[in-house]
């Protein structure tokens, strides 16, 4: 059985051993996989449910938050400022799975077989920061309307920049920070244009391995089982990566003790420790700001979205939309 | 799976729709929807909507149109002909006299357009009428005009790095600064060229120079400002951190406004022309991109480029020997093929494997766009020549085909340059504002 | 030379219109991000999501713009071969090219269709901070493909009816530009 697999990862990121395993048990398990990369194709991230949803990819990796676009409703599992630490985070991601399953199931005939995150996305600046209260003024680079909304909050001006561009926006000034997870910071070599590290995170940048449903359910019981489980497993280890070597990636970056001939470079960016009252305030504009304008967008296009998210997501974060 | 005989019948029947005919496009898109139909049937056809708008959509490259709209306002304004005439005033007392006014005006011109057909028409008409019955050898003449507009790719803005750029995640405003430096060299090559060849045959060059007054090429000095001060605004914004590339394009094309409005050139007419030209520079390239893209797909779905690699790999040549090899290759590919085509149809194949020798992306975009500066100037499908033989509208092509043979020598030294020395590419971009 | 049909001559304008509608967008897209840019490094505000407006912009130019470059005859193509083929061979593949040109267009404009749907579909709504319901920009996506594969179709049609009357006709309309003719153009709209 032909399975075309397109990934995101690319040789050089942490994540990229792990995939690579589940894509050798796939082939064991009789599969035959046809690995493809997005940039590679010059495909989207965006489109990912369109191209699986096509059946012209069986399996896709993507960023929840980009795909977004052709549903609120997926946005729900990982809102800006809602899950601040991996720990936090996995329940929440485990109380949402199945009502995001049956929402991509019934909207798109596609499939999560896994969820997981990249890691804690944290703020580099290239200017001195104490605690947040230092965004005030400074241009920070935002991908999603959520983390705008938080960025105004905070008295930062949003500036929205393609990744490429990032780098020397960082380097020359067009932007002051960055927010993004220490692993992709550090081997997107940010710390050479930034100095600080403010490491509270607002999200863990969730990915989600996507799967044609109508494909899935045609393969034989045994291959299925296979698959499920193979990627099951790929899932509980990008998980503890995502919190082991983010850990590794911080004390790189920021002058500690770093493993030699890792992936990961050293730096000396200095890390500014989080403050209680910061933490207090992202939860506050989570709750007041972006909830709400989260829920109505979503309500416009899923009526129980509120309901759904409010006993899943919410009860596991204890929070609640009114 | 899919062949080197496979590959071969591809370029073949792409090389054959070009010769009866066929739109770019249409070719690169055939041979693309015939490879999709035969090895996947309809499969592969069902995400070409998604791609199309994702080509179309990409905002790192609504860079071109506003440049091309920047440049389009300028010329369109008068700046590049008062250019042309201030350069003359000053370059004639060299060995070669005016012929350092075609090198020079393309370098100049190169920095405010991102074209080099642009370049190659518009220094062309403006070159041509100055020569008349001054005596000067045509090959010469013709060759630098053709050679020198090879610049406007090489010299920021670069309609070609900034699809380089889009295409594989290198950041264009590095690009950008990485274009400068080779693209001086290579215009300073050019004007040592022409010297010698001057003192070694006086002849190319006519009698004996006329030279302006001082009082009047003082006067004229002036009006080499706005097309310089457009280009540092530009660069400037984009070098200080001031503005990312497009933001950069935008300023210039308000600059360009200004000043044209300043000079009491701006009138709806001439907007109006701008406008239609710049939309149709922007869609006949963004037609060639969706197929090129959708080739570039299929041809990556089909795993050629890693299949390309690995076969190198295998290969185990020394790197330099593989650099030699590249440039024999695009020099051949370069004759037959439209150059913007030819450098998207390659990077997906070429890219991995030079990454894998080691070599940086933005250093190979910028070696990419000197092949696809050959590319327009080796006989027999080069846009520049044509251009210039119609501008001229006399005598036979010829001419300008033995009028560039010198400069490809340049072209040739400079690739050598920056393979010896990389540094010639990426020491700007490395230097922190 | 045979005057061009009334059909045709009305195509022609509205790809003028089209584009010009194009290049206006590019215009205003230029104001825009300058403001954007000077009230960003001033001011600190930020107009946010010109770049996304820029790929708007962009998708315009790539399907309202493609009919003018038709009629300007500015999609390139390769004369290579002409000069080794007769008239009738010569005016046949005029044909031939704005033909594929026109199957080519159909299956672009087929395809937006497609994407356009399942945007409709999905409800789909940027999530930027502009918040664009995509329909909007792919619907104007849409409008100029369709356009295009018409211009294309018709010219074809009209080549393929000269060829009986006049093959000079036929390669003077339809075949690529003598470089000529373009920088004549160019010098002419100079001066
Ligand atoms: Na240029
Ligand atoms: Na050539």
């Amino acid at each position: 059985e032909t399975l075309r697999w397109l990934t995101q990862t690319q040789e050089k990121n942490a994540q990229f051993p792990i995939e690579a395993a589940a894509i050798e048990r796939a082939t064991a398990a009789g599969f035959t996989v046809e690995r493809n990369e997005f940039q590679v194709l010059g495909l989207n991230l965006a489109d990912a449910l369109r191209l699986v949803g096509s059946g012209a990819f069986q399996l896709a990796t993507t960023q929840v938050g980009s795909v977004a676009k052709d549903d609120p409703f997926l946005e729900g599992l990982d809102l800006i400022g809602v899950s601040t630490s991996m720990d936090e985070l996995k329940p929440a991601v485990d109380a949402y799975r199945e009502a995001f399953n049956d929402r991509l199931g019934e909207k798109f005939g596609v499939k999560a077989l896994a969820i997981w995150p990249f890691g804690p996305q944290v703020f580099l600046c290239n200017q001195k920061l104490d605690d947040l209260s230092g965004l005030n003024g400074l241009k920070v680079r935002s991908f999603t309307a959520s983390m705008s909304t938080l960025l105004e909050n905070l008295g930062a001006t949003p500036v929205t920049l393609s990744f490429p561009e990032v780098y020397p926006a960082l380097q020359r000034g067009v932007a002051s920070c960055g927010v993004t997870s220490p692993t992709s910071s550090n081997t997107g070599k940010w710390p050479e244009v930034t100095k600080y590290l403010y490491p509270l995170s607002v999200s863990g940048s969730v990915q989600a391995h996507l799967v044609n449903l109508e494909w899935l359910n045609a393969l034989p019981e045994a291959e299925r089982t296979a698959l499920e489980t193979d990627l099951k497993q790929m899932e509980d280890e990008l998980w503890a990566l995502a919190v082991a070597t983010n850990d590794t990636a911080e004390t790189c970056s920021t002058g500690g003790t770093c493993p030699e001939g890792g992936i990961y470079t050293k730096y000396d960016m200095t890390l500014v420790p989080v403050s209680d009252a910061d933490k207090a305030k992202v939860a506050s504009i989570a709750s007041e700001k972006i909830l709400p304008e989260w829920a109505e967008r979503c309500t416009a296009s899923y009526p129980e979205c509120t309901s759904i998210w409010n006993a899943t997501v919410g009860k596991a974060r204890g929070l609640e939309i009114r | 799976m899919l062949g080197i005989g496979d590959i071969a019948f591809g370029f073949v029947l792409l090389l054959g729709l070009l010769f009866i005919g066929q739109h770019i496009a249409t070719a690169l898109f055939g041979v693309a929807l015939l490879s999709a139909v035969w090895f996947f049937g309809d499969t592969m056809l069902r995400p070409f909507g998604t791609m199309m708008w994702g080509t179309l959509n990409n905002f790192l490259l609504v860079a071109i149109p506003l440049f091309v709209f920047m440049g389009e306002i300028l010329v369109r304004g008068g700046v590049t002909e008062r250019m042309y005439r201030a350069l003359s005033g000053w370059l004639r007392p060299l060995p070669g006299g005016l012929l350092h006014t075609n090198i020079a005006a393309s370098t100049v011109f190169a920095a405010i357009s991102g074209s080099s057909v642009a370049t190659a028409a518009t220094i062309g008409t403006v070159a041509f009428p100055t020569f008349r019955s001054e005596g000067y050898k045509e090959t010469w003449v013709a060759g630098t005009i053709a050679s020198g507009a090879t610049l406007g790719i090489l010299i920021p803005p670069s309609i070609n790095l900034i699809i380089y750029g889009a295409i594989t995640n290198t950041s264009i405003g590095a690009l950008f600064t990485a274009g400068v430096l080779p693209g001086l060299l290579l215009a300073a090559l050019f004007a040592i060229t022409i010297i010698i060849a001057a003192m070694i045959n006086p002849a190319i060059a006519g009698g004996r120079q006329n030279l302006a007054p001082w009082s009047e090429r003082r006067a004229t000095l002036m009006d080499l400002l706005p097309p310089l001060f457009v280009f540092v605004l530009v660069m400037g914004s984009i070098y200080t951190g001031f503005a990312t590339p497009t933001e950069a394009a935008a300023v210039g094309v308000v600059a360009a406004l200004v000043l044209v409005g300043c000079s009491g050139d701006l009138n709806l007419p001439m907007l109006r022309e701008s406008m239609l030209s710049t939309v149709t520079t922007t869609a006949m390239t963004l037609l060639i991109l969706v197929a090129a893209f959708y080739l570039n797909f299929i041809l990556g779905v089909l795993g050629v480029p890693s299949q390309v690699s690995a076969f190198v790999a295998e290969l185990d040549v020394a790197p330099w020997l593989m650099l030699v090899i590249l440039v024999a290759i695009y020099l051949v590919l370069g004759c037959f093929l439209d150059a913007l085509a030819m450098m998207i149809a390659t990077i997906p194949i070429v890219l991995p494997v030079m990454i894998s020798l080691g070599y940086d992306s933005i250093w190979f975009g910028i070696f990419l766009v000197m092949m696809c500066e050959l590319a327009l100037v080796t006989p027999p499908v080069g846009m520049n020549l044509y251009v210039v033989q119609s501008v001229r509208g006399k005598g036979s092509v010829a001419t300008v085909i033995a009028g560039v043979i010198p400069f490809i020598g340049c072209i040739l030294l400079l690739v050598a340059a920056i393979c010896a020395f990389p540094q010639i590419v990426l020491w700007l971009p490395s230097v922190g504002a | 030379m045979p005057h061009p049909p009334l059909a045709l001559r009305i195509l022609n304008q509205l790809a003028m219109v089209c584009a010009l509608v194009a290049g206006a967008a590019v215009a205003i897209l230029a104001v825009l991000i300058v403001v954007d840019v000077l009230g960003r490094s001033l001011f600190g505000y930020s107009l946010q999501g010109t770049d996304e407006l820029g790929g708007y912009v962009l998708a315009l130019c790539g399907s309202l713009g493609l009919s003018w470059a038709l009629v300007k005859r500015a999609h390139p193509r390769i004369d290579l071969g002409f000069r080794f083929f007769g008239i009738r061979l010569r005016a046949a593949l005029h044909v031939l090219a704005h033909a594929s040109l026109a199957g080519f267009a159909l299956f672009m404009a087929w395809h937006a269709y497609g994407e356009l749907a399942a945007t409709l579909r999905f409800g789909a709504v940027t999530n930027t901070p502009l918040q664009t319901p995509l329909w909007v920009p792919q619907g104007l996506w849409l409008v100029g493909l369709v356009q295009f594969a018409i211009t294309a179709l018709a010219m074809a049609l009209h080549g393929a009816w000269l060829m009986s009357l006049d093959l000079d006709a036929v390669s003077r309309i339809y075949g690529p530009p003598t470089v000529q003719d373009e920088v004549g153009e160019y010098v002419a709209q100079e001066g």
